[in-house]
């Protein structure tokens, strides 16, 4: 499988996971984990946090999924591309693909308030970030073993 | 939203993410099958998942997606307003339609047998020619019975008769005999003069001559001058707005 296709099987579990619908932990790695093991460090990263969001969005507590949700529009939206689309005009849905939001520049208040959370709660989003960095690091050690540097160093004791 | 407080694991993520979002040229471009069955959502569900996985990594399809979302939506609202109008009005022609089309069944239903229709019909001519003939022999006798009253009122006033003896309008006579229609005997008193009792009783002294047209069976007042004080005077009920 070409690098362009695994990289759109993620895109697709991304969007899943922004519609509220994730995947399963197996499922994702079922798709990618053989040509993840042989990819470049960028494929890597990208499996690891996708494999992480997508076990927090599954079995995180309910507050966790809406401010993981929050953070994925802020980063997603954060992404630039040349040019700008007409869908930019249009409100940002409860439920929107990658493609909807991708330079749209969404603040974290504007996300908080599209999920409908809290925007001022820094201690869940505080709380959340110590997650993901978490199971990044699990999943990380999972995958590629100690034999690579972990880039998501963390003591995971503390999970 | 963040750059300001990032922690060095968000800036890893965001790093991520970023390469994961940033369009690329790679790959092959979906068709505009495809574009369309994502558009009118006829792809099967893993399609459509698959095709928006790509329109965010592929700038050239994400940009021709939008494009047919624009066209499409464009097209959508004139095929709209070029069939129905706006939808409270197609919603209200459909219900008249309906009635109408219900009003129709029952009449139909209560309709006699064609043959007795026609007599019935023949019959119900012959009766209206009977009654307009009958009420074109009275209207030559008596013409206030098809015509209503006429313009004059009941002291035989009219308004050319009003516009020939004074400076006022014919049209606006017209209005003030009509108001003249409801008349009061006013006593004409000591101090009175012509425009002092067309104040009180038109509301402009200006139109005192029209006092005098009203009036004009008293002969002092043909003449032009105020009958004697204890004298009658047609007046108008209320006063007019000239």
């Amino acid at each position: 499988m070409l690098e362009y296709e695994v990289r759109e099987i993620r895109m697709l579990f991304w969007n899943r996971i922004l519609q509220g619908a994730p995947p399963q932990a197996h499922e994702v790695d079922e798709a990618l984990l053989a040509f993840t093991r042989e990819a470049d460090s960028e494929a890597r990263l990208a499996f690891t946090l996708l494999r992480a969001c997508a076990e927090i969005a599954k079995s995180g507590t309910e507050t966790m999924q809406r401010y993981l949700k929050v953070a994925l529009l802020c980063w997603f939206s954060a992404v630039a591309i040349a040019g700008e689309r007409s869908s930019y005009h249009k409100a940002i849905s409860r439920k929107p693909h990658v493609h909807e939001i991708v330079n749209r520049r969404i603040t974290w208040h504007e996300a908080a308030s599209i999920v409908g959370v809290n925007p001022d709660d820094y201690t869940a989003r505080q709380r959340l970030m110590k997650r993901l960095q978490a199971e990044c690091a699990i999943h990380w050690v999972r995958v590629f073993g100690n034999e690579t540097r972990n880039p998501f160093e963390v003591v995971i004791d503390h999970v | 939203m963040f750059n300001e407080d990032f922690t060095p694991f968000e800036s890893l993520a965001f790093h991520i993410i970023k390469h994961e979002a940033t369009p690329s040229s790679e790959g092959p471009h979906i068709s505009m099958d495809i574009l369309l069955g994502l558009l009118d959502e006829t792809l099967p569900s893993i399609d459509q998942e698959r095709a928006r996985a790509h329109l965010a990594m592929c700038d050239s399809c994400a940009d021709r997606f939008a494009q047919l979302q624009d066209v499409s939506q464009t097209e959508a609202q004139s095929l709209k307003n070029e069939r129905w109008g706006t939808l409270p009005n197609y919603l209200e022609s459909q219900r008249a339609k309906s009635a109408k089309a219900r009003l129709f069944r029952f009449f139909s239903s209560a309709l006699p047998k064609p043959r007795l229709r026609r007599k019935l019909l023949a019959a119900w001519s012959l009766a209206s020619a009977i009654v307009i003939a009958i009420a074109l022999i009275i209207g030559g006798l008596h013409p206030e019975f098809l015509f209503g009253p006429s313009v004059s009122n009941n002291s035989g006033l009219s308004a050319k008769a009003i516009a020939a003896s004074s400076t006022i309008p014919e049209r606006t006579a017209l209005e003030v005999i009509a108001a003249l229609d409801h008349t009061v005997v006013y006593y004409v008193s000591p101090g009175d003069t012509w425009a002092s009792v067309a104040q009180e009783y038109i509301g402009d002294a200006s139109w005192w001559p029209l006092l005098i047209v009203f009036n004009r069976d008293n002969p002092e007042a043909s003449r032009g001058m105020l009958p004697a004080v204890g004298a009658p005077l047609l007046v108008p009920q209320r006063p007019i707005s000239p």
